[in-house]
């Protein structure tokens, strides 16, 4: 399974990087982060479906700090 | 009432304020950054909504740089107390409120020493003289209103900021009467810190204030608690907002402060600012006409101040004609304005001053009832 899931520290950093992703046509579901991966960040995440890899390197290019990457089986 | 204390706080506030307050009550009241249900990612955008309006409004460099605080003092009060460490030196104009001056005399028990720059009006070379020759060897941070609570006289900010820079020291701006007043661009100034309310030009509820970091050096938080974020860490976060902001938000307050700005970006910020300035000169131009009115700056206008004006009835007491305005409807605030230093640097300390801020709700016909009012309060006393 590829991953899916962009994970944040902050919920500010989070919906920021949600709306740097609408303004490229990457659409993004603002989540708290699964319980199983809370060790590495109590916050919040992004599940992205389509353009991952576009989707992480639009977040990092802007500045925003990430703290993992995962993937989740969300329904 | 005919309100004229906008400096104290803006009132009324534009409607979508307090719909905005009651849908956070009503419909949306959840933690925000708390929780995954509905309600709290509700919650959550609302803030962010508010963070990003403030952030474009002040061309920050980001939206977690806009930090939310209870008022301007507390956002005063972070940075001079979170940056200055013992045996520091800070350098204040001589117009500061007392949310600079009180942190400060505080501070002393920390050997941390500060100057009072000579604002001198209109003479902003003279100012910023006075600003130079009151920086040592080790000062850390100037702090300095943009205009003054009690005068309105604006101070040359771009400039101080400039001194700041060359002098490797930062740069702190009480904006508490100018933000959403007059144009503030963070992107074209030297300010390191920008302290402001969010109640007053700002247009938002009571409670709500805002301190924007313009600067890679992060005040100390002075408060330290649950931030919803990094939870399983027992040390503060360091993230911006977060570092600042522990225990739950004021979210209704800056629900209505999101509102609030909203309401100055359809209306136009230099609009509202030529409206307000016609109405300060209408006030100042017919006070000039009554022999027993003192007044104590030039005639206002874009350039040199906001719309602010202070004046006296001669042999009464400020809080006197604050009283008998008061009986015709009319509110405005007299006395110091807890601008001590102010009131010393106009020679208007023994009896303060009636003061008029202007707002985007006040009309003309206010100020000629205003008017009206005040040539019958000196005519009784004859």
């Amino acid at each position: 399974m590829e991953n899916n899931l962009i994970m944040f520290n902050s919920v500010t950093f989070a919906i920021r990087s949600r709306d740097l992703l609408k303004n490229n046509k990457i659409d993004a579901r603002l989540i708290r982060t699964p319980s199983h991966l809370r060790n590495r960040s109590c916050g919040y995440s992004l599940l992205i479906i389509n353009r991952f890899d576009e989707a992480k390197s639009i977040i990092l290019n802007n500045g925003i700090r990430i703290t993992g990457v995962a993937a989740v089986d969300f329904k | 009432m005919i309100y004229f204390d906008n400096g104290a706080t803006t009132f009324p506030k534009p409607r979508g304020v307090s719909v905005a307050v009651n849908n956070v009550l009503q419909k949306y009241g959840a933690n925000p950054g708390r929780s995954g249900h509905n309600m709290s990612l509700k919650s959550a955008e609302i803030m962010y909504e508010c963070r990003k309006n403030l952030s474009d409004f002040f061309n920050a460099s980001s939206p977690e740089n806009v930090i939310f605080t209870s008022n301007c003092t507390s956002a005063l009060n972070t940075v001079i107390e979170g940056i200055l460490k013992r045996g520091d030196h800070a350098v204040i104009s001589s117009l500061e409120h007392n949310a600079v001056v009180r942190p400060l005399e505080e501070l002393k028990e920390k050997e941390i020493t500060y100057s009072v720059a000579e604002c001198v009006p209109y003479d902003d070379e003279a100012t910023i003289d006075n600003f130079r020759n009151a920086m040592n060897e080790r000062t850390r941070l100037v702090i300095c209103t943009h205009a003054s609570n009690v005068f309105g006289i604006k101070l040359p900010i771009k400039r101080i900021g400039a001194l700041c820079r060359l002098h490797g020291v930062l740069f702190c701006v009480d904006a508490a009467q100018t933000a959403g007043v007059t144009n503030i661009s963070l992107d074209d100034t030297s300010i390191d810190y920008l302290c402001m309310s969010g109640h007053k030009g700002l247009y938002g509820p009571m409670g709500t204030g805002v301190l924007i970091i313009n600067s890679d050096i992060h005040p100390k938080s002075l408060i330290q608690g649950g931030t919803g974020s990094l939870s399983y860490q027992k040390s503060q976060p360091e993230i911006l907002p977060d570092m600042y902001e522990s225990g739950t938000p004021n979210l209704p307050g800056i629900a209505g402060l999101s509102e609030g700005i909203k309401f100055i970006n359809r209306c136009g910020i230099e609009k509202l600012e030529r409206y307000e300035m016609r109405l300060a000169q209408m006030f100042y131009d017919n006070l000039c006409k009554i022999n027993s009115i003192e007044l104590y700056t030039q005639r206002p206008d874009l350039i040199v101040s906001v719309p602010v004006i202070s004046f006296n009835i001669k042999d009464m007491d400020s809080e006197d004609v604050a009283d008998r305005l008061n009986k015709f409807g009319i509110a405005v605030r007299a006395g110091l304005h807890c601008a001590p230093l102010a009131h010393e640097s106009f020679d208007t300390i023994d009896r303060g001053t009636v003061r008029i801020v202007i707002s985007a709700f006040n009309t003309d016909s206010d100020v000629r009832y205003f008017l009206s009012a005040l040539n019958k309060i000196i005519s009784l006393k004859k």
